[in-house]
């Protein structure tokens, strides 16, 4: 079973995410903050992270930026998200798609099974 | 046979005729002119001396007194016939002798005699006549009154003239030098020149006396000269050499003509030349400028120019938190750190009233003011301060009142500044005061522009993210089993939670337009590909119109932002329903050019009039006629802009009541 992180401080968005991953057969793990997150990441390497832009103790670009860098998370693909849409920055920090809020919850899905089939 | 008596007699007679004969021809042959006259003045002899003087022969026995014609004084005046000497000597008045008399010759020449009057008697002593031998002094006269002419003129003259000799020393002094350089004649005559030259142009005088060694002449050659009570005067001098009868240099002729005055006007033409100018570029670019910083200086550069001050310093009104505070802006003559160690200038005596808008200050020599040194602990200036005596301080002031800073200026010279400084210093203050105003006003302007972009931006998240929720789990609903209406209502509020989001990003693209942000993410994409995608997804969610393609086989590579072009051209097709309820239909095509691609989007639906089709790109626009279609009138605006930036161009046209078409062209990319 693949395992997703998502990291999203809105709780209504974090638990719809949660409700529709677990659904689809998703093992998931998610945090409301960037600090809960990142004192977790030693302990288990997820197969996808799904990381908000905007966190109440963080941003998300440097959150993904210092996993792109890194040398033993660099493999794990990031969605990262957000209501602001600006691909370009998201490129630079290795993001590897970008999800605009308000999603829909087919797109999501697709784009995430493709991810992880590849 | 004669006695020896009468013998005598006649030989006496004979040898006295013999004589008398002989003195006539001596007479008539002398190049001195002679002539006589008998007792009633006819004349009775003349030689031809006489005759080449007077010019004319005069008849004897006929004509009196005097071969020529009128006769004069020395001075001029007509001298009746009464009064000439011969007729003097005849009644028996004793006449000076060598009295001057004047005659007219017939070809209107005159000429000076002096004449020599003498009557002549008989054996018995009875009066016979007078005989007269005149002298031509005409040449004598002529330089006589030729010399008197030009020691007039000179004597007369504004300027001065002086000569002297190669030595240096002054040999002659009119009045003209008198009142120029103050000395009269005798106490300089027989002195050296250098009297009137100043120490540091000693060594002009030996330039110049070499010059005039040499035969040359020095011409309208301008330097500075001394009077007798040490004022320096600014003269024009032209010496030339004095040469004696042989051609020998013995001396120069200078004369000096005071031109101080002039020079004085002429630089303050200049001076004023030059202020106009500076004020007409100071008005031109501070009035133009908004940056206060670059206005501050611009100020301070042309008033410290305008003031021929050493340096000047303009200090900003800036109150910081502990209540007090003078900002150094802007310097110009000297050097920042110059000031930066120094305290700030609005507490003391010296400055304050200027700080506070009372007045201009401008002293003469700052030591000597009594508002100088009451501070303690320095109690006058700080070490390291600029040397500074001539001292003017400038408020400057708003036009609502309040002091914006003080302009100061400084020299280490005294009393630099004068009255017309401080006019023409305020007259720039006050200019700078209205543009320091202005900018003011615009950077608020900007500072709440920039709250309000950044305001929107905030809002804009904050609405999505209640959203992102709501579509959700309106999402989530529709995947449980429910009965169709639930399904149809669930599918609506989608759909209405769509509309929303697109008029949320509406507005904040508007905002980063506006505040020149908005991204692009330029790539390369085939236009065609993109439009086929577009109407297939168009026609899985719009049940009320169908999209009839009429798409270009031919594939169009564009350069741009993928993403914003599709935003645009569903923007349109949006529209085309929207404005269309009573139509089924609405048109979409690609057509591919040589340089530019093409897209089309029309409708049959109700159209626009002329002076709606020339405003539906302008900002929250909406026609008239859309009471009752939902919209903020930022869609074609938005797109327009879109459009613009990939350096295409948007049309529309439309006729009211029959459908619009809205097209726009897109650059296609080069071929390599």
């Amino acid at each position: 079973m693949k395992q997703i992180f998502i990291v999203e401080d809105d709780d209504d968005i974090r638990e719809l995410l949660e409700y529709l991953l677990m659904s689809r057969e998703y093992k998931v793990q998610s945090f409301a903050t960037a600090e809960g997150f990142k004192s977790y990441l030693p302990q288990e390497d997820p197969d996808l992270i799904l990381l908000d832009i905007m966190l109440p103790d963080g941003n998300g670009l440097d959150i993904c930026r210092d996993l792109t860098l890194s040398s033993n998370k660099n493999h794990i693909p990031v969605f990262l998200m957000s209501a602001h849409e600006n691909p370009s920055r998201n490129k630079e920090v290795g993001a590897v798609d970008f999800i605009s809020k308000p999603f829909d919850l087919n797109d999501l899905c697709s784009r995430i099974s493709k991810q992880l089939e590849s | 046979m004669k006695s020896i008596v009468s013998e005598n007699k006649d030989d006496f007679n004979r040898k006295a005729a013999q004589l008398q004969l002989d003195f006539r021809q001596m007479w008539e042959e002398t190049d001195v002119p002679f002539y006589t006259c008998d007792k009633e003045g006819y004349l009775t002899f003349f030689n031809k001396a006489a005759v080449a003087l007077w010019g004319r022969t005069p008849e004897i026995g006929k004509d009196l007194w005097c071969g020529s014609g009128k006769i004069y004084y020395p001075d001029g005046q007509q001298m009746p016939w009464e009064a000439h000497p011969l007729n003097q000597i005849l009644r028996g008045r004793i006449t000076p002798e060598r009295q001057k008399i004047r005659i007219k010759r017939p070809d209107g020449t005159m000429r000076y005699l002096l004449t020599n009057p003498k009557p002549i008697f008989d054996a018995n002593k009875n009066l016979m006549g007078a005989q007269n031998v005149l002298i031509d002094i005409t040449g004598e006269k002529e330089d006589e009154i030729k010399q008197a002419t030009l020691s007039a003129i000179v004597e007369s003259s504004d300027d001065a003239i002086i000569s002297k000799d190669l030595g240096g020393i002054i040999t002659s002094w009119n009045q003209g030098a008198e009142k120029i350089f103050g000395y009269s004649e005798n106490e300089v005559l027989g002195k050296s020149i250098t009297i009137l030259i100043p120490p540091e142009r000693m060594k002009e005088e030996e330039l110049i006396i070499n010059k005039i060694k040499s035969g040359q002449k020095l011409d309208h050659f301008e330097t500075i000269r001394m009077t007798k009570d040490g004022r320096e005067l600014v003269i024009s001098l032209t010496v030339s050499p004095v040469k004696d009868k042989n051609g020998n240099i013995i001396g120069a002729s200078k004369i000096a003509r005071d031109i101080t005055a002039q020079v004085k006007a002429q630089s303050e033409i200049k001076k004023h030349t030059r202020n106009l100018e500076i004020l007409n570029y100071i008005g031109r670019n501070i009035s133009r400028s908004m940056d206060i910083q670059a206005i501050l200086q611009q100020v301070t550069d042309a008033t410290t120019k305008l003031t021929g001050a050493a340096f000047g310093a303009f200090f900003y009104n800036s109150i910081n938190e502990q209540g007090e505070a003078y900002k150094l802006y802007t310097l110009s003559g000297a050097p920042r750190e110059a000031f930066e160690h120094l305290g700030m200038p609005r507490n003391t005596e010296m400055f304050h009233s200027t700080f506070y808008g009372k007045e201009v200050i401008r002293v003469a020599d700052v030591k000597k003011d009594k508002r100088y040194g009451h501070n303690k602990p320095l109690s006058g200036m700080p070490e390291g301060h600029l040397s500074v005596s001539s001292y003017m301080a400038v408020p400057v002031i708003s036009a609502s009142g309040s002091v914006i800073g003080g302009l100061l200026f400084g020299h280490s010279e005294k009393g630099i500044f004068k009255a017309e400084h401080e006019d023409l210093v305020l007259n720039i203050a006050s200019q700078a005061a209205i543009s320091l105003d202005n900018s003011k006003l615009f950077e608020q302007v900007k500072s709440l522009s920039a709250k309000k972009d950044e305001f929107i931006a905030l809002a804009s998240h904050e609405l999505k993210t209640p959203l992102t929720t709501i579509k959700g789990y309106l999402q989530l609903l529709g995947q449980k089993e429910s009965d169709p209406l639930s399904e149809r209502f669930l599918n609506k509020s989608i759909s209405q939670v769509n509309k929303l989001n697109t008029l949320v990003e509406d507005l904040l693209n508007m905002s980063r337009i506006e505040a020149g942000k908005l991204d692009y993410n330029i790539e390369v994409f085939d236009l065609k590909e993109m439009l086929r995608d577009i109407a297939e997804t168009f026609s899985h969610s719009c049940k009320s119109h169908q999209i009839i393609q009429k798409i270009s086989e031919v594939s169009a590579l564009v350069e741009g932002d993928k993403q914003r072009i599709e935003q645009a051209v569903n923007n349109f097709l949006t529209n085309a329903v929207k404005y269309s309820p009573g139509a089924n239909k609405v048109f979409l095509t690609l057509e591919v050019g040589e340089r530019t691609a093409k897209v089309k989007i029309r409708d049959k639906g109700i159209g626009l009039t002329k002076e709606q089709q020339d405003q539906v790109f302008s900002r929250f626009y909406r026609a008239e006629n859309t009471k009752g279609i939902s919209g903020l009138g930022l869609g074609l605006y938005l797109t327009k802009q879109i459009i613009d930036r990939h350096s295409g161009k948007i049309e529309v046209k439309s006729e009211e009541g029959k459908g619009s078409e809205f097209s726009f062209t897109l650059p296609l990319k080069k071929k390599q």
